[in-house]
């Protein structure tokens, strides 16, 4: 009997070892020879790598499609897989595509095989129709696209340059319509994508039209939890990685071999608040909180100084900035004291907390944890509240589940983090009446009649000009409430070069030229 | 006639139990510990030198030493007042878990035990079917719907708790049911809820209450855990679970606050068990199966 | 035994149908409508139609009353069909495989270093019981159960890894990546074990056919092996099926840990996105593999013990 139970201990251990010896070559230290003969990355992903079937993985980080234009980094568009475009007549416009491109099984990029792409991309996401207005899709020849809009839209070119346009060959999905190997015409293709621990491999792509990228392999590794992807890249067990911990950073930066690089980008923590309910509603509420919120002890402490404290909602040295809003809520908890006060929330039983109508200020503040200084940010403002008089709770839940309760109406407070790099897309989405982002349902008819203003304004420096107004007006009223801007960290081992980063892009973005250079 | 009854009582072995846990020198050091921390627990206001939750971001991620005997967190809040708070809450949540579990568990193993039938048939397979669930698996299910928090955990807790509780009572009252003072008791035409509560019940006490004891550092670890996770008792709360899981970043440059909460978390365990090995040896030299699987 | 065996299957299928009686009402106490649910993760929010949500509702069951939705539900799980995860689009069955490998690797890497940890410290305790070694190892398992995994996890890191810079700390991988998180899942089982095994051989070892061993002159460590021992893996096979219980509960921690991708974190990854097929699938695939198991521990007592014949006899 105890010969069986032996018996039965060898199997386990055969399992065992059979289970560890399926491992994808370059993922550990141990293929370090492998790596530095091929130029090989290793990227520890933040997020995790769920479905393959998001346009962001595909363009701006594994570089396996492309879309037919391109958003350069001074806001101009360039061409990409349409070499020029042309606005037929109001509703009509035309894409010439780029000669000699080939999708990675070898055929070629048809106008026909890109309606069929566009064609997916708006019927997956019912806001891609609302964004380009496109009513019909047709190659008028080989390499023409035509692309036929409901109503006049100036911005149709823009639209297409977005990631989820990005050009798939039909090869890349089953019967079903599901995504299954993605064949785009990048300066990489796919190699491979486990299910399990998400992780993505490309290879460079031996037939790109385009330059040569210069890498060979990348092996994106999703490691979620910030502080393991700093101890990882610290003792090499990736090469490259985004949002380190901010509490790590000083040690890192003393680490031999590695580099942090920090980078101001058009992105900003924001409190939004549920102004559907009678709290936020009044404009004193809103403003009392302005005041309770001590920024520079929040970027010094929580974030470690990686950010900077603002009030309004842009970088302090964009052209269309409104300086001037930052002297409107300086830290000043007796001045949050007094308005909550005027606004009738009094501690009437000498708990601490202030109550109106017999009901405490009690909320609750939600935010996601993928951005490390949140989760953090949320407790310290929680506790500055307090201070004030007001109760807050902070409940930490994925994006997806946050916004679904916003939409439900459900919710008090959201601390979010958002881009804010084209300022016209940003003031009119999250202060304009119908904009996507205006969770806070804010109406205000000077904004809107401000926001169309500066849409017809083709002078720059006028426009802009309207957008400081619009500044003036929101902080005022103050919908959102702005803690600070956005600061990157962003950290490789020194041997990997050409890194750039591109503050129109999604801040997690790779480039197609960075390169591992290491001494043999 | 009262009196002749009364002789059938077997007494709540109370004194035994502490006997035993004098005389054993391990659960006597775990018994010192287990009062040295309810002390703590009830003089947290006086022992802390800080609010527990009050932030002082000047001062976050202060050395040990001076105002800070043992530093602060990444919020500027003291360390040694959140860890004395966090026994507080251990405890709490402990004896609340075990407390509710002990009674539940206890009133329907008697019912289930001494009716028998169909009843008995209905909540034991009630056992078998939750007891064929992984605790934690059920506790995250219960969670993941009604929502992370302390109120859900106390909840999903105490609806895994009372089972052993159940189970051994239940055995014993099957036992104790053929016994002469039971049947005397019955002879005399005494209703069933005072035979049940006056002869049986003390009787089954010595087993109850070594039940509970384990309990408690059962029910302290899957809080922790839980809170670990993040799905259990939400910050700023100073629960040691959650403070670990806080400490996770600054596991490498600030690493007492991760050992502090721990270490807290482990000495509490062990000392439960402790008293727990103590009573159930003092109450079972002979370990029958009754307690059998139970603790260390 | 084809009895016995007849009924511990029965008793199985029992188990499951209440877990999936409770798991099923779980999803049913949430507030709200749970088509329309399903219908804001496929469309957002305002993109649906009343048509669109009969449809779902058609789709998921809903449309029918609740004992005949149960049934309906039922159906599709015999079938392995768990509905589709809220976030990814993709089948919960798929998402759930896709995470079996990394749990089942490090479940039985722990189970086995428990094992290898347990029965040769047991036996050499009681074979020399109140021994200073005995009161050693003895002493060490309180500490082992007394010890948060959590804990142990992070301080192994932060030995290991990061002082010592021995192992690595990130996710899943070869052998390496495995040394760490099996020893924090197997520490804890290993101390409660070790005292099973321990105070199982010592009752045995009190029994009168060791006794009558003793007295034919059979040598010490032969009546152990062929005697004791083996009626001793008994209470050993209950031990571990007792075990499993912290075994799953501990992977979930584990994983957590060490950001192993295995399907406690799957579980807890659908907690906090509100993944509520996922999180239903994830439960009841962990308590199936419970009770199987349980199963199987029941049946290895019939080979572990040939005296043991399961008859009639209440069991």
């Amino acid at each position: 009997m105890l010969r069986r139970y032996l018996l039965l201990a060898v199997i386990l251990c055969g399992l065992i070892l059979a289970g560890c010896g399926k491992q994808e070559p370059g993922t550990t230290t141990g293929n370090q020879a492998e790596r530095n003969a091929d130029r090989v990355l290793v990227i520890g992903e933040r997020d995790p790598i769920r479905a393959l079937d998001n346009g962001f993985l595909l363009v701006e980080k594994t570089h396996i499609a492309e879309t037919l234009l391109r958003m350069g980094e001074d806001y101009r568009l360039e061409p990409l897989l349409a070499t020029s475009w042309k606005q037929v007549d109001a509703n009509t416009w035309e894409f010439i595509l780029r000669d000699g491109v080939k999708f990675h099984d070898g055929s070629a990029l048809t106008a026909a095989v890109v309606v069929r792409a566009l064609d997916r991309a708006l019927g997956d996401n019912p806001r891609a129709k609302d964004l380009t207005k496109i009513a019909s899709l047709n190659a008028a020849d080989e390499k023409t696209l035509r692309v036929v809009t409901a109503k006049p839209n100036m911005l149709l070119p823009e639209a297409l340059a977005g990631a989820d346009f990005c050009v798939l060959s039909p090869a890349s999905y089953n019967d079903r319509g599901e995504l299954v190997r993605p064949i785009g015409t990048g300066p990489f293709r796919f190699a491979s994508w486990d299910q399990a621990t998400g992780q993505v491999t490309v290879e460079r792509s031996p037939d790109y039209w385009g330059p040569a990228p210069g890498l060979d392999k990348m092996v994106f590794r999703p490691i979620p939890d910030a502080n393991t992807r700093a101890l990882a890249l610290e003792k090499g067990e990736i090469d490259f990685t985004f949002d380190l911990p901010y509490g790590e950073i000083a040690r890192l930066q003393k680490v031999p071999g590695v580099r942090v690089e920090l980078y101001a980008e058009p992105r900003i923590y924001r409190l939004e608040m549920n102004m559907s309910r009678a709290t936020f509603s009044d404009l004193k509420v809103r403003q009392a909180l302005n005041y309770a919120i001590d920024r520079a002890g929040i970027v010094k402490s929580v974030l470690h100084g990686c950010g900077e404290a603002t009030i309004g909602p842009f970088m302090h040295d964009t052209p269309w900035c409104n300086e001037a809003v930052e002297n409107m809520y300086r830290y000043d908890p007796e001045k949050a004291r007094s308005l909550l006060g005027e606004a009738g929330w009094v501690d009437k039983d000498g708990d601490g907390i202030r109550e109106k109508n017999g009901k405490p200020f009690s909320i609750t503040i939600m935010t996601w944890a993928s951005r490390p200084g949140m989760p953090p940010m949320a407790e310290a403002l929680q506790a500055q509240f307090r201070e004030v008089g007001i109760k807050a709770q902070v409940q930490i839940l994925e994006y997806g589940a946050i916004y679904d309760r916003v939409k439900q109406g459900d919710w008090d407070m959201v601390l979010a983090s958002f881009q804010t790099s084209d300022p016209h897309r940003y003031l009119a989405s999250v202060y304009g009446s119908k904009g996507s982002q205006n969770v806070a349902k804010y109406k205000n008819k000077q904004v809107d009649s401000l926001i169309d203003e500066a849409a017809a304004t083709a002078d720059p420096d006028k426009r802009y000009g309207i957008y400081r107004e619009i500044q003036t007006i929101v902080t005022k009223d103050t919908p959102v409430i702005n803690i600070a801007c956005y600061r990157m960290a962003v950290g490789m081992r020194d041997y990997v070069k050409g890194f750039k980063f591109n503050p129109n892009a999604h801040d997690l973005h790779t480039n197609p030229e960075m390169t591992v250079e290491k001494r043999p | 006639m009262h009196e002749t009854v009364t002789v059938f009582r077997t007494a709540f072995p109370l004194a035994r139990l502490l006997q035993g846990i004098g005389r054993d020198r391990a659960s006597f050091a775990g018994g010192v510990v287990v009062i040295l921390l309810v002390l703590v627990a009830l003089l947290a206001p006086w022992l802390a030198p800080h609010d527990p939750v009050k932030q002082n971001l000047a001062h976050a991620l202060a050395p040990p030493g001076g105002e800070y005997p043992l530093g602060t967190d990444d919020m500027g809040r003291c360390l040694l007042s959140r860890v004395l708070y966090g026994t507080r809450i251990s405890l709490a949540v402990g004896l609340l878990v075990g407390g509710l579990s002990a009674v539940a568990g206890t009133l329907i193993g008697l019912i289930a035990g001494y009716y028998g039938g169909f009843l008995d048939e209905v909540l034991m397979r009630l056992t078998d079917v939750l007891m064929g669930l992984p605790n934690l698996v059920f506790i995250l299910a219960v969670v993941g719907v009604l929502g992370p928090g302390l109120g859900n955990t106390i909840l999903a807790l105490v609806a895994l708790g009372w089972l052993h509780f159940a189970r051994v009572v239940r055995g014993s009252v099957l036992s104790l049911k053929e016994s002469e003072f039971v049947l005397a008791a019955r002879a005399l035409g005494f209703s069933g809820p005072r035979i049940m509560v006056r002869h049986i019940l003390p009787n089954v006490l010595g087993p109850v209450v070594v039940l509970a004891t384990f309990d408690i550092p059962h029910t302290i670890l899957a809080v922790a855990g839980l809170s670990f996770l993040g799905l259990g008792v939400q910050p700023p709360t100073p629960e040691w679970g959650a403070m670990l899981n806080a400490a996770r970043p600054y596991m490498r440059t600030y690493p007492l606050l991760m050992i502090t909460p721990g270490l807290m978390i482990f000495l509490t365990v062990l000392a439960f068990n402790l008293v727990g090995n103590g009573l159930r040896d003092a109450l079972d030299p002979r370990r029958s199966r009754i307690l059998d699987g139970v603790g260390g | 035994m084809l009895s016995y065996l007849v009924r511990r299957i029965v008793l199985l299928v029992f188990v499951l149908f209440g877990v999936s009686i409770i798991t099923f009402t779980l999803m049913h106490v949430i507030p709200g409508d749970h088509a329309r649910l399903v219908a804001i993760y496929r469309w957002g929010y305002d993109d649906f139609s009343s048509q669109e949500l009969s449809v779902v509702r058609r789709e998921i069951g809903a449309d029918m009353p609740v004992w005949r939705q149960y049934a309906w539900w039922l159906g599709h799980v015999a079938r392995g069909d768990l509905g589709y995860s809220f976030v990814t689009k993709r089948p919960v069955t798929a998402e759930i495989l896709a995470r079996v490998p990394a749990t089942l690797e490090l479940a039985v890497a722990g189970f086995l270093l428990t094992v290898l940890i347990a029965v040769p410290l047991g036996i050499a305790c009681a074979r020399r019981p109140s021994s200073w070694f005995d009161n050693l190892v003895m002493t060490g398992s309180l500490v082992g159960v007394a010890m948060p995994n959590f804990w142990l996890g992070l301080l192994l890191i932060l030995i290991f890894s990061l002082t010592l810079n021995l192992l690595p700390v990130a996710g899943g991988g070869g052998p390496a990546h495995l040394i760490l998180p099996a020893v924090t899942l197997g520490a804890g089982m290993a101390a409660v074990s070790t005292r099973i095994v321990r105070a199982s051989l010592l009752e045995v070892l009190e029994q009168d056919y060791i006794t009558m061993a003793r007295i034919k002159g059979l040598g010490e460590g032969a009546v152990l092996w062929r005697h004791a021992l083996r009626n001793a893996l008994i209470p050993v096979v209950t031990v571990l099926g007792l075990q499993f219980n912290h075994l799953i509960g501990g992977t979930v921690i584990v994983e957590n840990v060490f950001g192993r991708p295995g399907v406690g974190q799957l579980i807890v990854e659908a907690i906090e996105s509100r993944d509520l097929p996922v999180l239903q699938g994830g439960v009841l695939f962990l308590a199936f593999c419970f009770a199987l198991v349980n199963l199987l521990i029941d049946l290895s007592y019939a080979f572990l013990d040939p005296r043991i014949r399961y008859g009639g006899s209440d069991g």
